[in-house]
């Protein structure tokens, strides 16, 4: 009973968020139009997603990098037991 | 409503199953799987967010044509990377717990902890 009602409030939340348009996508299209123009000029590259994620995003792709080998030190950590569980 | 069935609508339906799946569900692994149906929701919503129909890749010098938006492609790679390691190490920390109180249910392990929920 409980699992049908929070279904029944999920499907309400869906309807609402489907019939309101609540992402302006007039307003993105400018950065569409800008990155698109300007990356050859200001990067180098022919692609234009590698220009975003090598230059104007740089540091996005470094930190994501960082969370990489922190993850990777994370599961090393909870993996050693020494016997004991 | 000319196309119903869109990317975007898609998304927010794999969006809210996933988060139904958290809510609704007390095992530890179906949590993880309602974590990853979540991220693929987000990544398809994102992907196809700014489509126009008849769009080509942003690749080239001198773009004329409608393109694809580069953007949430370049973010969605990092949120390819970031939902990889937080399955990794959830699963991890999932079978640490469940050597430690053999069972699969929140609010079991919460019971055997000692702690009050």
């Amino acid at each position: 009973m409980r699992r049908k009602f929070i279904a029944l409030y999920m499907f309400i939340v869906f309807l609402l968020c489907v019939t309101i348009h609540v992402v302006p996508l007039e307003e993105a299209t400018d950065y569409l139009t800008y990155y698109v123009k300007n990356s050859f000029s200001q990067t180098g590259g022919v692609n234009v997603v590698t220009s975003i994620y090598l230059n104007y995003r740089v540091f996005d792709t470094l930190f994501e990098t960082l969370l990489l080998l922190i993850s990777i030190i994370a599961i090393i950590y909870f993996s050693r037991h020494e016997g004991d569980y | 409503m000319d196309k119903f069935i869109n990317g975007e609508t898609v998304g927010l339906a794999l969006f809210i199953i996933g988060l139904y799946g958290l809510i609704a569900r007390r095992n530890i692994i179906k949590t993880i799987i309602s974590m990853g149906i979540i991220q693929s929701g987000i990544i398809l919503f994102f992907l196809t967010i700014n489509y126009q129909s008849g769009a080509i890749p942003p690749i080239g010098k001198d773009l004329v044509k409608a393109t694809s938006d580069p953007l949430p492609q370049a973010l969605m790679i990092t949120a390819v990377v970031i939902g990889i390691s937080i399955t990794a190490v959830s699963l991890t920390m999932f079978i640490t717990l469940y050597h430690r109180y053999g069972t699969t249910n929140w609010y079991k392990a919460t019971k055997k902890r000692g702690e009050n929920i």
